[in-house]
Parts: C-alpha cells; sequence; structure tokens
C-alpha cells in the first residue's frame, strides 16, 4: 500500500496535534495545577508559619503582661471582700458591739444577692435655667454638674441590720471602727435615737470570688463574748472518743 | 511510426527521486516530532521539577507547622492569650466596680462631730438618720432662727454637699420649735 504524501502529512499533523495534547492533557495541565495547588498551599502555610513565628516570638513578653496584669487584678480584688457566711460576718460585728457595750436587740440578717454597688451618693442637680446660664457665660464660670459614677458590673451583696441599745459616744465610735475596716462593708443605713438610746446599723457587704484569695480572716472556734474565743477542736472532751 | 521503447533509465530515475523525496519528507516529519517531544518533554520536567521544589517546600513548613513542640508552645502562647484576655475583662469589671466604691460615702463619727460642734446653744438633737448618703436630723430650738442660724452655720463649714430644711413646728406644749435638717454627705471620703 501506498501513501500519498497529502496523506503522510495529515498524518503527521495529527500525530504531532495528539502528541502535543497528550502532553498538555496528562502532563502539563495536571503538573501545573499540582504546582497552583502547592503555591496557594505554601502561602497559606508560610503565612501561618509567619504568624507562629510571631506568637512565639512574643512569648515571654505575654507571660510578662499576664503577670503584670494579674497583679494589678490581685490589687483591685483586694479592695473588695470574698463571699462570708453570715455567720462568718457576725464575727466581724458581735466583738465590736460588745466592745462598745452595745446590747443587740433584733438583728435581720439578709441572705446573698446579686446587685450593682451603691456609691450612696445623693445627685444633686442644680435648677439650670436661660438667665442663669447667660450669666455664668458672662462672668466665665461653667455650671458644674454633679458627677457620680455608676457601673454596670455586678457583685454579691447581703444587707443586715441590727437594732442595739448604745449611748451616744458608742455608737459614734462603732460608726468609726466599722469605717476603718476599710473594705466593701458600708453602713447604708443607720439611726439614733437620742432619747431612748437606741440605735440601728444596715450593713451592707459587697464580696465578689477572687482568683487569689486573701488573708482570711480567723472563723474558727466559737466566740464566748467580751473578746473571749473557745476552740473545741483544741478540746480533747468535747469530741466523742474515736 | 509509434516508438515501443521502453526508457528503464528514465523510469528509475523517476522512483528514486519519488522516494528521495519521501524519505526526505519522513525525515522532517520525524525531527519535527522529536524536536516537540523534547521541548514538552524539557517543559514538563521543568514543571515536576519546580512542583517537586514546592512540595519540598511546603513539606518542610508543614513539618515546622506540624511540629509537637511547636504546636505545645503555641497551645501556650494562645492559653496565655487567652489568660490576659479573661484577666482584662475582669480588670475592667473590677475597676468599675471600685471606681463605684472609691466615690462612695462612709458614714462614720465625722458628719455628725460636725454637726455636734456646728449646733447653737439652744438647739437639741432629737434624733439622727443616715439613709443613701444623706443624714436627717430632727432638732428642736427655742427660737425659730435657732433652725436657720444652725443651717447657716452647718453650710459654712462646707462639710457637705448640700445642707437643707424644708420649714418648721412650733410645739405649744413643749416651747419648742421643731424641724428635720437634711444633710448630704460628699463622697470619696
Amino acid at each position: 500500500m501506498t501513501i500519498s504524501k497529502r496523506e503522510r502529512f495529515l498524518i503527521f499533523v495529527l500525530i504531532l496535534v495528539a502528541l502535543i495534547l497528550s502532553f498538555i492533557m496528562f502532563v502539563i495541565l495536571p503538573l501545573n495545577q499540582s504546582i497552583q495547588d502547592n503555591e496557594i498551599k505554601l502561602s497559606e502555610l508560610e503565612l501561618q508559619q509567619s504568624q507562629i513565628e510571631i506568637k512565639l516570638a512574643l512569648e515571654n513578653t505575654l507571660v510578662a503582661k499576664r503577670e503584670d496584669k494579674l497583679i494589678q487584678l490581685n490589687d483591685e480584688f483586694s479592695e473588695i471582700e470574698q463571699p462570708l457566711l453570715t455567720a462568718e460576718y457576725e464575727r466581724w460585728v458581735l466583738p465590736l458591739t460588745d466592745k462598745y457595750n452595745m446590747r443587740i436587740t433584733q438583728a435581720s440578717l439578709g441572705d446573698l444577692e446579686v446587685a450593682t454597688p451603691d456609691s450612696q451618693q445623693m445627685f444633686m442637680a442644680e435648677p439650670s435655667y436661660r438667665i442663669k446660664e447667660l450669666v455664668m457665660q458672662y462672668l466665665g464660670d461653667s455650671i458644674k454638674e454633679d458627677f457620680i459614677p455608676s457601673t454596670e458590673s455586678v457583685l454579691l451583696k447581703q444587707s443586715h441590720t441590727y437594732n442595739v441599745v448604745a449611748d451616744y459616744e458608742n455608737y459614734l465610735s462603732f460608726l468609726d471602727e466599722v469605717t476603718e475596716w476599710d473594705t466593701t462593708v458600708y453602713i447604708s443605713a443607720s439611726n439614733y435615737n437620742f432619747d431612748v438610746n437606741t440605735a440601728t446599723f444596715t450593713f451592707d457587704v459587697y464580696s465578689i470570688h477572687k482568683i487569689e484569695e486573701g488573708d482570711e480572716r480567723d472563723y474558727s472556734g466559737d466566740y464566748l463574748g467580751d473578746s473571749e474565743y473557745y476552740d473545741p477542736t483544741t478540746d480533747p472532751d468535747y469530741y466523742p472518743p474515736k | 511510426m509509434k516508438t515501443q521503447d521502453m526508457n528503464l533509465l528514465a523510469k528509475y530515475e523517476e522512483v528514486t527521486k519519488t522516494k528521495a523525496s519521501q524519505y526526505s519528507d519522513n525525515k522532517i516529519y520525524v525531527v519535527i516530532l522529536v524536536v516537540v517531544f523534547l521541548l514538552f518533554g524539557a517543559f514538563s520536567i521543568k514543571l515536576f521539577v519546580d512542583n517537586m521544589l514546592l512540595n519540598s517546600e511546603v513539606e518542610s513548613i508543614d513539618e515546622f507547622v506540624n511540629n509537637p513542640r511547636i504546636q505545645s508552645r503555641l497551645a501556650y502562647v494562645n492559653s496565655l492569650e487567652s489568660d490576659i484576655a479573661q484577666i482584662e475583662e475582669m480588670l475592667f469589671e473590677v475597676e468599675s466596680i471600685n471606681e463605684v466604691f472609691d466615690a462612695g460615702v462612709r458614714f462614720n463619727s465625722v458628719p455628725i462631730r460636725v454637726l455636734n460642734y456646728s449646733r447653737p446653744e439652744f438647739v437639741e438633737f432629737q434624733s439622727l438618720t443616715y439613709q443613701s448618703g444623706s443624714i436627717s436630723v430632727v432638732i428642736s430650738g427655742r427660737s425659730a432662727f435657732d433652725i436657720s442660724n444652725y443651717v447657716l452655720r452647718l453650710e459654712r463649714t462646707n462639710h457637705f454637699k448640700k445642707v437643707s430644711y424644708s420649714g418648721y413646728t412650733y410645739d405649744e406644749g413643749q416651747q419648742l420649735y421643731f424641724s428635720t435638717i437634711q444633710c448630704v454627705l460628699k463622697g470619696g471620703n
């Protein structure tokens, strides 16, 4: 069989096209796709690597920052009392009532509740009108607005009320000693009747859970009055023998 | 007369020329095909090598990224960041609470002593009530001006945010004037 020149040329073109297409379809395109995929993967990994390297480089800074912030937080926490049982709180008040010869006639002890802190400040709004504003403006004065800080943050609160019989000087000393506790126990209401020498105190006890517990008061033993304590755990006769 | 001779030489030359031309064409085709194959092959090899290099680079970075030691350090750094975020959130809350407390009123004996020392001679305390940052003191006086004198004295101490009263009554039986004076305490003490 003889093949004409034209047929040979066509076969050549066919083979050439088939060869080129085979290369493109089975070698070049898959390799190209793989390269593109790898490039995307590489850029992602490089980004990830640089992020990791930046983060790892920050390790020591972050450790120091956490320590600083923790100290700052504990300082802020230390200004607020940690949660107390009502009976534990009584260990604060009862020795004081003994010290100032007060006789408790009634005590009303509240439960723990969640509340926003109250600064006990009364907001003073000065009446304002146009001429006053103009006068102030003319004199170069400005109207001072009363400002009372407030917060949406909440913490724990208990309210306890005591009615006592006390003389006036002891009443005053008692108030001062509560202030000297310098913690988040506030006298939110009080009354003194000069005719019958009776007083009432309402304590707002604010408390908060902390990361590190502060110096806790000693609530062990029994309080016997007149600043005397009794610790049953050290008394061999108190507990039944094992 | 028609010539019946055969020119074999001419025929031979013609066939040889045709074959030579045919072989020459085939050669060109083969050369072209080989050249194309080599070009594409070389390009493919280049792509293959590039891909291999990329692969090895990807593997080396992947090895770094997924290295258990690096991952555990990263987890530690992430936990540090999360700790700091939590601490900052707590700090923000506690600071805002302490701001309120710092500006708060602490009721102690000082305002009562100020009330007492500023008291005019004939003014007596009947009762004293503290609530919501304000002291209300019920007083008695021998005359109506005892009340206003007392309020002005208290005002002059500059100890209170505001001193006010809303009137007074006279008790015929006791022959005394009674009034309630309200003293608003300043915060931040």
